[in-house]
């Protein structure tokens, strides 16, 4: 299974045509949210909330589940690290060096909490609004920033940095077919030889990322490309009234959130 | 004596939204020792065919056998036979050479393999001095960053690092995209020389017919997801609708012959290399 994130599929959805710039200010906005909240009720309430978005989307939800489901690794090591060496609250168990506290228990699960809701919304918006709307978007939200930073050129670095995740994952596919080939193997021996094996994996990885960067680069100027702040646009994104009314749902639900974090 | 045998292997790549059919119910059976190439129009499957050999894909149903290994659809059943061995056997080459070269220096990266499937450092670091021989490349370059290599000397490194592994078949993909004219033919003598004095068996995926006319024995053709040829070389040649059915070219010494046909001279439909039009035009004009 692949990673989702990065991809658009369109499915014609209330979702996919409201205007870029509200599904990326509900984002942010949904983002905050998220870590003001700390109550894990709460989050029962956000994640079913979030599956049914996935059902407006209508796209299949084990696709946006399972870009959650990529962060197992992740949430193991925090999950560890937390058992060995989160010490506050009170003691529940003891074996040997590993002690574990009510509030190590309940930081590990706010935080998987967290990170699972943020993958699958930033799924969600990348899979359902094209790249270039994304970076015409986080260009108009950052416009009044114009004067200090470039916003324009950091809006394109950012919508080809999500262009290229699934072209990264599947070359990191195609790198670990060729170790594969020559004996290294991820999944089973010592840990120290898995280790190597995984270093022989990233290495490659790095060269194709700096060599594309440089190719794309090339590819950008040899097409005329000076600074994205003087380009023009072919489309302009237009104001309907369903994206006045998603605005308002958006926050509105965004602000109950908050509103009964801090009444619980 | 059969090496590897597939019995109605399909294939299908899945992102999890996209199903893409790559294979459908193929049958192959790979002989001991033997010259095999494979060609097909981009996106026949003929990578994912090969992918199969060294069970670095697992069909979708179907099974592939080899060297005392039944490979099927069950992934828990197939983790369990150690595909590690299969790949020892089964020497996968990729087209892109950059994909597996990562160690510090070339001599390092050609001992992976062989480290990987226990040799010893002394043992690796002999058979590495060898194996950059084989492949043409000097001495001198053993201490050498391989990312800075030129693309056809990363080639010679990524062989290199196959054939350490004294593998028994040899899979190409692609093996001479990108080489210049002579270090082309430099690539396939190698292979002909191993096939020849090694007895490896040969399995070459490339685009060139003039390599198909003169080093292969057998020709499996490919088109979409399906194999549609299986047979000698030049009997897919005269079969002129399904050559081009499958979007293929005719290598030029079939041209020629097919040529001098129509002017009226008569030659065998079978040949296939220059050698063997020179000494049939010899003999015809003896003849005369
Ligand atoms: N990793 C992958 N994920 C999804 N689809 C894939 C993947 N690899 C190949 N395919 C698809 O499977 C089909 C067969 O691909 P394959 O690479 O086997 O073709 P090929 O005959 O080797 O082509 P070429 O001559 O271009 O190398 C194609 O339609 C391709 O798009
Ligand atoms: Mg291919």
């Amino acid at each position: 299974m692949k990673i989702a994130i990065g991809n658009y599929i369109e499915t014609e959805s209330f979702i996919h045509r409201l205007n870029p710039i509200v599904k990326l200010t509900i984002f942010f906005v949904w983002m905050i949210t998220l870590f003001m909240i700390k109550n894990l009720a709460i989050y029962g309430i956000i994640l079913v909330g979030i599956l049914s978005l996935i059902q407006l989307t209508r796209l299949p939800a084990r696709l946006i589940v399972s870009s959650a489901w990529s962060l197992k690794w992740l949430l193991l090591i925090m999950i560890v690290f937390n058992l060995f060496f989160y010490k506050q609250g009170n003691l529940l168990w003891e074996f040997g060096v590993v002690q574990v506290y009510d509030q190590g228990i309940y930081q590990v699960l706010l935080l998987t909490v967290r990170l699972v809701s943020v993958v699958m919304l930033a799924t969600m918006l990348t899979l359902t609004t094209k790249p270039l709307d994304l970076t015409l978007a986080l260009e108009k939200l950052l416009s009044p920033f114009k004067k200090l930073i470039p916003v324009a050129d950091i809006a394109l670095m950012v919508s080809i940095a999500i262009r290229f995740i699934p072209t990264l994952i599947d070359e990191t596919d195609k790198i670990m077919k060729a170790q594969a080939s020559r004996g290294a193997n991820i999944e089973e021996g010592p840990i120290i030889q898995r280790i190597k094996h995984l270093v022989s994996m990233l290495i490659p990885m790095f060269v194709i990322s700096f060599k594309r960067a440089e190719n794309l680069a090339v590819a950008m100027e040899a097409r005329g490309y000076t600074d994205a702040q003087s380009r023009t646009r072919l489309t302009k994104l237009s104001w309907h009234q369903r994206d006045t009314v998603g605005l308002i749902i958006g926050i509105s639900i965004a602000s109950i959130i908050v509103m009964i974090g801090w009444i619980m | 004596m059969q090496q590897i045998t597939l019995k109605g292997v399909s294939h299908t790549y899945s992102d999890g939204y996209h199903e893409t059919p790559a294979l459908e119910s193929v049958d192959l059976t790979v002989m001991a020792g033997e010259r095999l190439a494979i060609v097909g129009h981009t996106g026949s499957g003929k990578s994912t065919l090969v992918q199969h050999l060294n069970a670095l894909l697992q069909p979708h149903s179907g099974t592939v056998e080899a060297f005392g290994l039944t490979i099927t659809q069950d992934a828990k059943k197939n983790r369990k036979l150690g595909l590690t061995k299969l790949r020892q056997k089964v020497g996968l080459v990729f087209q892109y050479p950059e994909y597996q070269l990562f160690a510090e220096t070339v001599l390092e990266d050609i001992m992976y393999g062989p480290l990987n499937f226990g040799a010893s450092r002394e043992d690796a670091e002999t058979k590495a001095y060898e194996m950059m021989e084989v492949v043409g490349l000097p001495k001198t370059l053993a201490d050498r960053y391989p990312l800075a290599l030129s693309g056809g000397q990363m080639r010679r490194v990524a062989v290199a690092g196959i054939l350490a592994m004294n593998p028994d078949v040899l899979v190409l993909d692609e093996p001479t995209v990108g080489l210049d004219p002579c270090g082309q033919k430099e690539m396939m003598q190698l292979f002909m020389e191993l096939h020849e004095t090694l007895n490896k068996t040969l399995i070459i995926v490339t685009h060139d017919m003039d390599v198909v006319a003169n080093y292969a024995q057998r020709l499996i053709v490919m088109q979409s997801k399906k194999k549609v040829f299986d047979g000698q070389p030049h009997q897919f040649f005269q079969k002129r609708e399904l050559v081009d059915a499958c979007k293929m070219e005719l290598p030029h010494t079939v041209e020629l012959v097919q040529s001098l046909r129509q002017q009226g001279i008569e030659l065998d439909e079978g040949i296939l290399t220059f050698e063997e039009v020179i000494a049939a035009l010899i003999e015809e004009e003896d003849a005369v």
